[in-house]
């Protein structure tokens, strides 16, 4: 178990860094992209689309050290939390809207999926905070390379199902 | 060695995981353009060149139960609609337009399926020409093989096929019986 709570700390940390290195390369097209969202007032969307990278990349690297995974974990289930509270808002709003994800280094929508994602991250980030409140997270080799791996597992997914639902929205339209 | 194989095996899964995702998403993309697209459609219904099959409807306007061989002798038209199809709605105009053109040497008859007092709602305060009769042994789409309404054959008059296909309006009504005169002068 406590193998496992290791791996999914990796995992978190690294989907957080690959969605956060992104954001802060292009950071005024993110800040757009926050108040185009339009959950927030536009201020407070512009000073959210801001800091979320770093607040990313901050609590990714909280998670890698034994004795602040637990804070890191707190951060990023808050984040979790408010993506899943944006995302569930445009999906009830009917709007389509790129979920902004990973910046511009993959073109998602905040769609179904984006929720399922969030879910399973967040399921994720409840294991390593149980774990991490007896057990202080520990790296090693394998389960550095098992967690990258289901990184890229993930993004691989996500980027099967991006050109899914274009493909689904060509021949939806061609019909 | 045992440590490696625990790695490996849950290294497996996640392939394992992302495959089963990949044919998910492979399978969904083939039903939408197997199923869903107008070719697909069209390739619905009995073929052309058979027969229909024997059916038993009830006519909504005199609740008289009418069978298959009472539209044997003249050529029909044939669509299948329901109540909740708002594309079956739409027909109704242009369907009407085609009975008063073709009603002296074509049958007009409309399958109605689903629950009989939502068809009793689609018809009420709609003026509706042709036949129009409800589907009371739950047969009609199974037995037509049809998917999806509204669809529309056009039938000789002993009861085969002529043409099928999708049944939006007078235009495709219209080359429904252009199919059914070709199909005659072939057959003939």
């Amino acid at each position: 178990m406590q193998m496992i709570a290791d791996v999914l700390a990796v995992f978190l940390c690294t989907m957080f860094v690959v969605s956060a290195v992104p954001k802060i390369i292009n950071l005024p097209a993110f800040k757009e992209l926050t108040v185009a969202y339009g959950v927030l007032p536009d201020p407070i969307a512009a000073a959210f689309g801001i800091l979320l990278p770093f607040t990313e990349l901050f609590g990714a690297a909280l998670l890698l050290h034994g004795g602040t995974a637990i804070y890191g974990v707190l951060i990023l289930l808050g984040l979790l939390l408010s993506f899943a509270y944006a995302v569930s808002t445009i999906l009830r709003t009917k709007k389509t809207i790129d979920c902004g994800c990973y910046g511009k280094f993959f073109d998602a929508k905040a769609d179904r999926f984006t929720l399922i994602k969030i879910g399973i991250l967040t399921v994720a980030a409840f294991i390593v905070l149980i774990r991490a409140t007896a057990h202080p997270v520990h790296l090693s080799l394998n389960t550095v390379l098992l967690g990258s791996f289901l990184t890229v597992g993930f993004l691989t997914a996500q980027a099967v199902w991006s050109y899914h639902t274009k493909a689904m929205d060509t021949l939806k339209n061609h019909h | 060695m045992e440590t490696f194989l625990l790695y490996s095996n849950l290294l497996l899964w996640i392939v394992q995981l992302l495959v089963l995702f990949c044919l998910f998403v492979l399978f969904r993309q083939f039903g939408e353009v197997y199923l869903k697209s107008a070719d697909a459609i069209s390739r619905d219904g009995i073929p052309i060149g058979d027969s229909i099959p024997e059916f038993v409807g009830e006519d909504l306007k005199t609740t008289r139960v009418v069978t298959y061989k009472e539209l044997e002798g003249k050529p029909t038209v044939m669509a299948f609609i329901s109540p909740n199809c708002g594309a079956c709605k739409e027909l109704i105009p242009e369907w009407n337009q085609c009975c008063i053109k073709y009603q002296k040497r074509l049958n007009f008859v409309l399958m109605g399926v689903g629950d009989r007092k939502k068809l009793e709602e689609f018809v009420r305060g709609r003026e509706i020409l042709g036949k129009i009769l409800w589907d009371r042994r739950n047969r009609f789409l199974r037995d037509f093989r049809v998917r999806v309404t509204p669809f529309a054959f056009v039938l000789d008059e002993k009861g085969v096929v002529g043409g099928k296909g999708l049944c939006n309006g007078k235009k495709h009504i219209e080359g429904l019986l252009e199919e059914l005169e070709k199909h005659s002068s072939n057959a003939g």
